[in-house]
């Protein structure tokens, strides 16, 4: 039996939108409080009560509607499953059947991919206007609910095959990450605004949403591409005191903002998904005048974060060696245990069930009667602190994405002209770029490229660069040399 | 400010826009380099460092602030469309 007790969670949960009288929504002159978000989410439940422990998906840009849904599915005992209306429609729409979606709440019509599944949809915002009340007592009061394994809601990786892979998360997976977070970080009850720059796809978005309401914060999202990128005005305007966030947003400041930006009300500094430089930690505690600064690390497999590391000043000094903030140390309810190739493996209640369709079982090993994920990052340690070194496999990091560089290669090999291709990463300016190298009959522009993938690929997976090469270069063992690879492309660069 | 004062300041921006970037992807100063839309060939966080370096530039040297800062860099019919558009909006906003 599970030491999580998952029914309280939800129980306190519920209380917190009926009860609290503060803001829960803020974006420019709108506003929501809790108890208009609540009134949203019963309205909500009047169409989610008919169903328990389904799969419902919000198909919607991020809107005041978008984040009741989110909550009345949960709270109605239904699973959540956030698909980005900016999707390409058949990743979409794979993402649905994989999912296996009972119920769709969209904000417009959907794509002609979608509508062929057959899926049962509705419209969110009439529903959250117009549906009929339903409370959400009777399903808090019955014993069948909210069983610790069932699923809370499903997300999506990149995976080798060019499918993405579905990964499922229980109550307790991503519950006791919450817990734990609602433990460390110095959360203000009812001052603080947590901003959203994140599509909810991405579980960084899982820190806020679930930690927000707990504190009684509100949500200030970014709506515009331009906030999202570069969010300087709208944490003023909204007055943003929680930023959860990976650390190229905050190069993206430094590279306008050198002189630093002391008047913004930053409070928490919460980073994930990336290696976090120290020089961009030195830039956060000097410039930024962030009052509390955190490193997390964890996967979208093993329930959000499940290492912690709060930042001091010093830590730019101590860390020198390692030229990055460390993800420091396991978080409670997590179990670690290292490879011969240090590839660092998690255990314990946060891991999820398996990916959806029973795909990549092997990252999932049984030793010693207990059940390891493989997570495929090379792992370190120093005076009792835990460091990234990157990844053992050919996945990448692009703006916290995971990506898996075969899922974009396999799309590649279905462009006419292109026979083989092979993905890396280009470095510049403190960016990365995702650089293609193929070999083919024609000549395939980045344009054209970008043109063919984006009914199949999110934007931020199509290269940015197209290398046609006579032929690809072939380790001993007749695979591709990815590390020569790349080694060409700088030397045809210039690079060192 | 002449078309000739506007092009430069956008052609610098380029310039330093370009030290961030791969070869491969370095802007053309060019007229017609597409700045927005499926040719594009910038991306929008290119564009936005773009308009950021043309904004500083324009303060710096003209006394001019905020002809861009309203514009969505996604909107299709922006001014921002290539560099053409941009000089002749810049041009236009700075009376």
């Amino acid at each position: 039996m599970s030491a999580i007790d998952v029914k309280g969670f939800y129980t306190t949960l519920l209380e917190r939108f009926e009860t609290s009288k503060r803001a829960a929504y803020v974006y420019g002159d709108e506003r929501y409080s809790y108890g208009e978000m609540f009134e949203a989410m019963t309205r909500l439940n009047g169409l989610l009560s008919t169903r328990r422990k389904k799969r419902v998906a919000v198909y919607s840009d991020k809107c005041f509607e978008a984040y009741a849904a989110i909550f009345a599915i949960v709270l109605s005992d239904n699973c959540w499953v956030p698909i980005n209306p900016d999707l390409p429609p058949e990743r979409a729409a794979a993402m649905a059947e994989l999912a296996e979606i009972d119920l769709i709440l969209t904000d417009r019509p959907l794509p002609e991919a979608m509508v062929a599944l057959g899926i049962e949809c509705a419209s969110l915002p009439t529903l959250a206007r117009e549906g009929e009340a339903v409370s959400f007592t009777d399903c808090h009061q019955d014993s069948s609910s909210f069983l610790a394994d069932d699923l809370a809601y499903i997300m999506f990786t990149s995976g080798s095959t060019g499918t993405p892979k579905g990964v499922p998360m229980t109550h307790v997976n991503y519950i006791n990450f919450i817990k734990t977070a609602l433990d460390i970080l110095p959360f203000r009850q009812g001052e603080e605004v947590f901003a959203d720059y994140h599509d909810f796809g991405f579980d960084i978005s899982i820190v806020y949403l679930f930690c927000a309401p707990f504190v009684e914060g509100a949500f200030a999202p970014g709506c515009t591409e331009q906030e999202r990128l570069m969010p300087l005005s709208h944490i003023r305007s909204n007055g943003v005191t929680v930023l959860s966030s990976v650390p190229s947003l905050l190069s993206r400041i430094r590279m306008l903002k050198k002189d630093g930006v002391p008047d913004i009300p930053l409070q928490i500094l919460f980073m994930c998904g990336e290696p976090f430089r120290l020089d961009l930690l030195d830039y956060a505690f000097r410039k930024m005048d962030a009052a509390h600064i955190y490193n997390f690390y964890g996967l979208t497999e093993t329930g959000v974060e499940n290492f912690h590391h709060k930042c001091t000043p010093s830590d730019v000094e101590r860390f020198e060696n390692q030229g990055y903030v460390p993800i420091g140390k396991p978080l409670p309810g997590n179990g670690i245990h290292f490879t011969e190739d240090d590839e660092l493996m998690l255990s314990g209640c946060q891991l999820t069930p398996g990916y959806l369709g029973g795909v990549e079982a092997q990252r999932f090993q049984e030793i010693d009667g207990t059940r390891w994920y493989a997570t495929g990052d090379k792992v370190v340690e120093q005076e009792g602190f835990y460091f990234c070194k990157g990844r053992l496999d050919n996945q990448v990091k692009i703006s916290g994405y995971r990506v898996e560089l075969m899922d974009i290669e396999a799309h590649l090999r279905l462009i006419e002209g292109i026979d083989e291709a092979v993905c890396f990463l280009v470095d510049a300016g403190g960016r990365q770029f995702i650089a293609a190298a193929y070999v083919g009959a024609s000549e395939v522009s980045p344009v054209d490229c970008k043109a063919t993938l984006k009914d199949k690929l999110p934007s931020y997976m199509a290269p940015a660069i197209l290398w046609k090469l006579d032929a690809l270069p072939l380790n001993k063992s007749g695979k591709v040399d990815r590390p020569t690879l790349k080694r060409q492309y700088e030397t045809k660069q210039g690079a060192p | 400010m002449t078309r000739d004062d506007a092009l430069a300041v956008v052609f610098e921006a380029l310039e330093r826009v370009n030290t961030d970037l791969p070869p491969d992807l370095h802007l053309i100063k060019s007229i017609e380099t597409e700045l927005l839309g499926e040719n594009a060939a910038i991306d929008s966080l290119g564009l936005f460092i773009l308009l950021s370096a043309i904004e500083e530039q324009l303060a710096e040297k003209f006394g001019i602030t905020g002809v861009l800062g309203d514009d969505d860099i996604s909107a299709t019919e922006s001014p921002l469309r290539s560099v053409g558009t941009l000089v002749d909006h810049i041009i236009e906003a700075s009376g």
